[in-house]
């Protein structure tokens, strides 16, 4: 489960919403105190400012330099400027280098860059008036508003931090509830994964939690109980049509075997007699092909299952069908690793590789070549059939694993269909996988012999 | 002329089986129910029992055990409509000689009994088979035919024995796939017939007269004469 799958969760999505308009809203607040805190702290210094000018302004001339000198000494802090400067500009007493040039000697409270007497290479912004005394003199107060650029540099790094972590652990969080969903979807995809591969009998977990994937579980499990009662209903519907056709179809056979005894010398009844023959053989082979493959469905799985070796199964099969590839002149050779024993049923896997190879050699053009390919896994045993023919479309291969599928072109060889169905029934009771793949030139059909449901 | 007592309660079933083994010559009785049908097996001297698996009153299977049990060997045909592999199984192991699944071609069961029959009267401990001027040495497992030796695989020397020890009997494919493979599946295609051709091929050399038949609609035989 990736980091981008859990993130396009809804849970995901909702907490980091959540935590987006959370840290939105926090950055609202602390602009909010720190407007205010601003607002207030201005308030108070231009208050401190103007009581000072009232005392300063307020003092007889004589006092002025000593009460300012006073003033400078008691300030420990070192956050007030008073400056007393002669008409001409002169610094007569104060703890300002120089009379600030840009602001009116009117009373009224501005921002300045001021420059301190002991620091004069600093310069700090201050809340400043000037006032022309009677004296013809200008007296400066300041008061330094660093503490404000502070406390806005605190509020600065508090919004910093405090959103990022908000978002982090958001996202954190977010994360943590996507996995269970997620976790849940996972287990939802490979039960379906194993329905779509034809194993209908499974069903979608259920947590128990009544949460909404429960309830869609749920539903999608009612409906898989409603196709699967459809689908045994069709399918036995076809088995009984194929079981009572049957008897009367061998009973028709019967008949037509014994009128062909008794023609005897007569070439063009013969000859339709035997065309007969052969069309009632094949309808045979259909159903019996049909019932056989209900019959494998229908077996009781573990029941006829016993140890089997599949180099020699494999042999046996090779051996069976080595005349008929060889009348097409087609090589048909066989190489095998050493595998584990497995279990299954030594007939049946016969029958399906027989049909497989009949499959390959009957696609394969004359001259052509068909290998069989025993190889051991990670898993397990693994059986390739490789031939040299056209090959089957990529789109098709799905399509021909199917009951009475045939290729798209009519020039294929009967018979394709229902060989395939068997080989799928017995492949399906032993719980193995089959699948085709492309060679160059032509197709590969592999059976993966190791358990394959859940 | 050979006796056989045929135990089937379904009578279509029952005329096609008495039919065609009339047709084949044979002196055929009918027990339609399991108690008649083991009183008349066990007081007829008959040489081959054709059964139902299922019949009412008593089960096939019970039939052929108590014959068994009474050390009668007639050789038993078992019918049904039952061709699981355990089923099969099943039925010989009880002692039922051979076992052929419902519905079945009627000269299908005529070729099975033949060789039931005929299985029953030889000798089974023979080194060597011979038809004509074919030989087959099981020891040396060697075929000659005259004075030429056969190159055989050893997939068609089985074919060869079993059609030799069988020979002048109609041996149809699926018979053929059973004694030979070992399987009881429909093999469904025309691998026998490649099978055949190719055994053909060695055994009826160009010039000699051919021992390798084919029987229209039904099968193989090999004979001197079809």
């Amino acid at each position: 489960m990736s980091v981008s799958e859990l993130s396009r969760t809804v849970a995901f999505r909702l907490t980091l919403f959540y935590s987006l308009f959370f840290t939105t809203c926090v950055i609202l607040l602390l602009g909010f105190v720190y407007w205010q805190t601003a607002t207030e702290m201005t308030r108070r210094v231009d208050q401190v400012l103007r009581l000072e000018q009232q005392r300063l302004t307020a003092l007889p001339a004589d006092q002025l330099t000593d009460e300012i000198n006073d003033s400078i000494l008691r300030d420990q802090r070192h956050i007030y400027f008073y400056g007393l400067f002669a008409a001409d500009g002169q610094l007569i007493e104060g703890n300002v280098r120089e009379l600030p040039h840009d602001i009116p000697a009117n009373g009224r409270i501005y921002k300045a860059d001021m420059l301190a007497a002991n620091m004069p290479s600093q310069p700090l912004l201050s809340h400043v008036l000037l006032v022309r005394l009677g004296s013809g003199d200008t007296l400066l107060i300041g008061h330094d508003a660093q503490q404000l650029i502070e406390f806005g540099e605190v509020m600065k790094r508090a919004l910093y931090w405090g959103g990022s972590l908000t978002i982090l652990i958001g996202l954190m969080f977010g994360l943590a509830l996507s996995f269970r969903p997620l976790r849940r979807v996972e287990q939802i995809q490979q039960v379906c994964e194993l329905i779509m591969g034809g194993n209908i009998r499974q069903r979608l977990p259920l947590s128990g939690h009544r949460d909404e994937l429960d309830m869609l579980a749920a539903i999608v499990n009612r409906m898989l109980d409603e196709v699967e009662r459809l689908m045994s209903e069709v399918k036995s519907v076809g088995d009984n049509i194929a079981h009572d056709l049957r008897t009367p179809l061998t009973r028709l056979r019967a008949v037509l075997y014994r009128l062909q005894q008794q023609l005897g010398d007569a070439p063009a009844k013969r000859a339709m007699a035997d065309q007969m023959m052969s069309e009632v053989d094949s309808l045979l082979l259909r159903f019996r092909a049909l019932l056989r493959i209900s019959e494998i469905e229908n077996l009781q799985r573990r029941a006829g299952f016993r140890v089997i070796r599949l180099k020699e199964i494999l042999e046996q099969a090779v051996n069976f069908i080595e005349p008929v590839a060889e009348d097409k002149a087609i090589a048909l050779s066989m190489t095998a690793e050493p595998t584990e024993p497995i279990h299954g049923d030594g007939e049946l896997m016969f029958e399906a590789i027989v049909n497989i190879l009949d499959n390959a050699i009957k696609f394969t053009p004359t001259g052509g070549r068909v290998t069989v390919r025993l190889l051991q896994g990670a898993e397990g045993a693994q059986i390739d059939i490789i031939d040299s023919g056209t090959g089957i479309k990529e789109n098709e291969r799905a399509a021909v694993l199917n009951r009475f599928h045939r290729g798209g072109d009519d020039l294929r060889p009967p018979g394709y269909g229902l060989g395939l169905s068997i080989v799928m029934a017995i492949i399906k009771l032993h719980d193995f996988r089959f699948e085709f793949g492309g060679a160059d030139p032509g197709t590969r059909a592999t059976i993966f012999c190791w358990p394959h449901s859940v | 002329m050979a006796k056989i007592l045929t135990i089937e309660d379904d009578e279509t079933t029952a005329r096609e089986i008495l039919d065609e083994l009339r047709q084949h010559g044979f002196e055929v009785d009918w027990a339609n129910d399991g108690h008649d049908g083991l009183n008349m097996a066990l007081n007829g001297h008959y040489d081959l029992i054709t059964m139902d698996r299922m019949l009412p009153s008593m089960d096939g299977l019970t039939i052929v055990s108590t014959l068994r049990g009474k050390q009668i060997d007639t050789p038993i045909l078992m019918i049904s409509a039952l061709s699981d592999v355990d089923e099969r199984v099943d039925g010989l192991r009880a002692g039922g000689d051979d076992y052929l699944v419902k519905p079945f071609a009627s000269e299908e069961m005529a070729a099975r009994v033949e060789v039931l029959l005929r299985r029953h009267n030889r000798q089974e401990r023979q080194t060597r088979l011979c038809v004509a001027e074919l030989e087959l040495d099981l020891v040396a497992r060697q075929a000659v035919r005259g004075d030429r030796t056969l190159d055989l695989l050893p997939t068609e020397f089985r074919l060869l024995e079993y059609m030799m020890r069988n020979f002048g009997q109609i041996l149809t494919r699926t018979m053929l796939f059973e004694s030979v493979w070992g399987y009881h599946f429909d093999p469904g295609t025309n691998i026998i017939d490649v099978h055949i051709g190719r055994l053909r091929r060695k055994v009826d050399a160009p010039g000699s007269p051919p021992l390798i038949h084919t029987v229209r609609g039904s099968g193989y035989m090999l004979s001197e004469r079809l």
